[in-house]
């Protein structure tokens, strides 16, 4: 092994993240796979200052997982190691659970404008709480930009409708959808221009159709208009 | 002065390896917590619930009025010194009882509060589950007595909020570092077990299921008897291994190399009951006579000051020695058949997640893999040959796709296994074997 080189257990000493954390960052292509897998595998050093900077990103600057992959592909080294020096010590922060909860939140809500946060409490002479439920832990948001025009009540109605669909969808498949893609034949339902469904496998006529339907909801979310425009 | 005896021991399932290297050897780490007392003195702490319940959809026709039930069943074992959380999500997230005390005065309107969830939309486990967090982790900031314990019921995969079952594992393990404790409760065929069963064993809880609506109740309260025996919590186990030797942690995923220490999350343990961790050592080369020592220690927070306390270290070693007196040795059967147990289940859950992901090759391999070593470590011991024959009889069937409910049993009933546990749905519920060879 070179000085390039550790091994999982040395990135994690190094960088205060879990092992099992770094494998799932492996996984989904933030860091660097082992040069050879299996038993005592070795990973680039450079995946120490990438997970002290997924670290800072995560934890400072509020990001997802999945914004800082975008960011890792338009990064040079040098701005990695920027971001690394900004994760602070590597022991694991001990802070109060409900500032890890804020801090996930706002990171939630970033990407996800549609959700709506309904907080209602019982009468005083119930709760003992000091604080005020609603200002304090409210997430509603306004519907904005893309979803402007989409009426909040008919978007629950439609949700509603997707999971009915979800549920026969699985009574027809009998079963969740397999995680891992196998075989060669996929079906593609377009839903817009930009999007489509794409499913594994050759689909019978009445699967078809539930998926057709589900596609038509997507495309009524996605387009403001109704479901059978 | 703590009220709690926290022992540990190490035992090898032989004492000696080959000086030829590659032996494997089984190390036993027991845990148990006992009253100081025969019986406690101490008023119990108080509790601080949080249920957090699906209220999607899918939980129409009857789950979700069971658990409404099943709440109010809780409730009503609760006290005045306790607090009770009541969530639900859908697509949204409700708080219906925000950390209230449990008094007499408040019970009329807990009640209606719980009979108000109504379901709805979709499944927004993360919204409600974090939810069920801040009300309760709020009490916890200003009585450190109060441990916040989350318990989510659901009967679907979360498809709203976050839904990468690894960032929901990731939060649990983050959340009970920071003293939050999540079980699980998944009700009927249609919710997702590794998910749930990862947010359990991250979340420092429990798994549980609910098989019928029927049984809704009975494990919720299943779950309030396990908290109620519980003595201590966050248990762990750190073994410092000697140079060389390879170890790995057979059946349990929350096993992280820190300072050149192997440390086993545990979670909770209860009064009374023995919580096992099983090593599996792979021993070098070594001269006859040359000695591997191993030191073990263990620590946890007792529930009812919140202080932690250690067990004694306990040490155990092998001795590399020639191959006729390592072929002449004799294994310790009670400890064999810990191993054999703790294996056997570990397996049962790995054949359940291949099967569920549909990796129908891998698992036929894996399990052949398995019983070529499992099948000559087991013989000679009680129940080897039923043990065989579930494991055989699961290699023929893996390369088929198991049932939802299939998925289930061998979860559960492995998670029960390697944890000591009681299965709260009831001593009548048939094994996944059982289910398996009737065609179920």
């Amino acid at each position: 092994m070179t000085e390039h080189e550790l091994t999982l257990e040395e990135l994690s000493e190094r960088t205060g993240v879990e092992a099992r954390t770094l494998r799932s960052w492996v996984a989904e292509g933030l860091l660097s796979p082992p040069f050879k897998p299996g038993r005592g595998a070795r990973y680039p050093a450079s995946n120490a200052d990438r997970a002290l900077a997924i670290r800072a990103l995560k934890d400072a600057h509020g990001l997802s997982l999945s914004e800082i992959g975008r960011r890792f592909m338009m990064a040079t080294e040098e701005q990695i190691r920027e971001w690394a020096l900004e994760a602070g010590p590597t022991t694991t922060p001990k802070g109060a659970a409900r500032e890890y909860l804020s801090k996930i939140r706002a990171r939630v809500n970033k990407p996800e404008p549609v959700k709506a946060y309904v907080l209602r409490k019982v009468t005083k002479s119930v709760s003992t709480s000091e604080q005020e439920p609603s200002a304090q832990m409210s997430m509603s948001s306004e519907p904005s930009g893309f979803f402007r025009a989409y009426d909040f009540e008919k978007k629950q109605a439609d949700l509603a409708s997707i999971e009915r669909l979800i549920l026969q969808l699985q009574e027809v498949l009998e079963a969740p959808a397999p995680r891992r893609a196998r075989g060669a034949v996929w079906t593609r339902i377009s839903v817009t221009p930009d999007l489509e469904l794409s499913l594994r496998g050759d689909l019978e006529p009445r699967e078809r159709i539930l998926f057709e339907q589900l596609a038509d909801h997507f495309r009524a979310i996605l387009t403001g208009g109704t479901k059978n425009d | 002065m703590t009220e709690v005896h926290f022992n540990t021991t190490a035992t090898f399932d032989r004492e000696f390896f080959w000086e030829g290297g590659n032996s494997v050897r089984y190390l036993v780490a027991r845990l148990k917590a006992d009253h100081a007392k025969e019986k406690n003195l101490a008023a119990p702490s108080p509790l601080n619930i949080a249920l957090v319940i699906d209220a999607s959809g899918s939980m129409a026709g009857g789950k979700l009025e069971a658990a409404k039930e099943a709440a109010m069943g809780l409730a009503a074992r609760l006290t005045e010194r306790d607090r009770l959380t009541v969530v639900s999500f859908a697509s949204d997230v409700q708080v219906h009882l925000d950390a209230v005390p449990v008094t007499p005065e408040n019970a009329i309107q807990i009640r209606a509060e719980i009979s108000r969830l109504e379901t709805r939309g979709m499944t927004c486990l993360s919204g409600g589950w974090f939810a069920g967090v801040e009300c309760a982790a709020r009490i916890a900031e200003t009585d450190e007595r109060m441990t916040p314990r989350v318990i989510i019921l659901s009967d679907g995969h979360a498809n709203e909020g976050i839904t990468d079952p690894e960032e929901l594992r990731e939060h649990a393990g983050e959340l009970r570092m920071r003293g939050v404790l999540t079980s699980t409760l998944g009700i009927g065929d249609g919710y997702d077990e590794q998910l749930l069963r990862g947010i359990a064993e991250n979340g420092g809880g429990r798994l549980h299921d609910a098989e019928l609506t029927s049984e809704i109740s009975s494990v919720l309260l299943g779950e309030l008897d396990d908290i109620f025996d519980t003595l201590v919590e966050d248990a762990r186990i750190a073994l410092e291994m000697p140079a060389g030797v390879h170890v790995e942690v057979v059946g349990r995923g929350l096993a992280e190399l820190h300072g050149g220490n192997l440390v086993v999350q545990m979670g909770p343990i209860q009064n009374g009951i023995e919580r096992v961790a099983v090593f599996k050592v792979t021993c070098p080369k070594a001269r006859p006579g040359e000695e591997l020592e191993f030191h073990l220690k263990a620590e946890a927070r007792t529930v009812n000051n919140r202080s932690w306390i250690q067990a004694n270290a306990k040490a155990a070693k092998l001795v590399a020695v020639l191959g006729s007196t390592n072929k002449a040795q004799r294994r310790d059967a009670q400890i064999a058949e810990i191993v054999a147990r703790t294996w056997s289940a570990h397996i049962v859950a790995t054949a359940a997640k291949m099967n569920r992901d549909s990796a129908y090759e891998e698992a036929g391999r894996y399990l052949e893999e398995e019983l070529r070593f499992f099948k000559p470590y087991v013989e000679g011991l009680a129940k080897a040959g039923d043990m065989i024959d579930e494991l055989e009889m699961l290699a023929q069937r893996v390369g088929q796709r198991f049932s939802p409910r299939m998925h289930k049993e061998m979860v559960i009933q492995a998670s029960l296994a390697m944890e000591s546990r009681m299965d709260r749905r009831g001593l009548e519920k048939a094994a996944w074997s059982t289910r398996m060879r009737r065609g179920d």
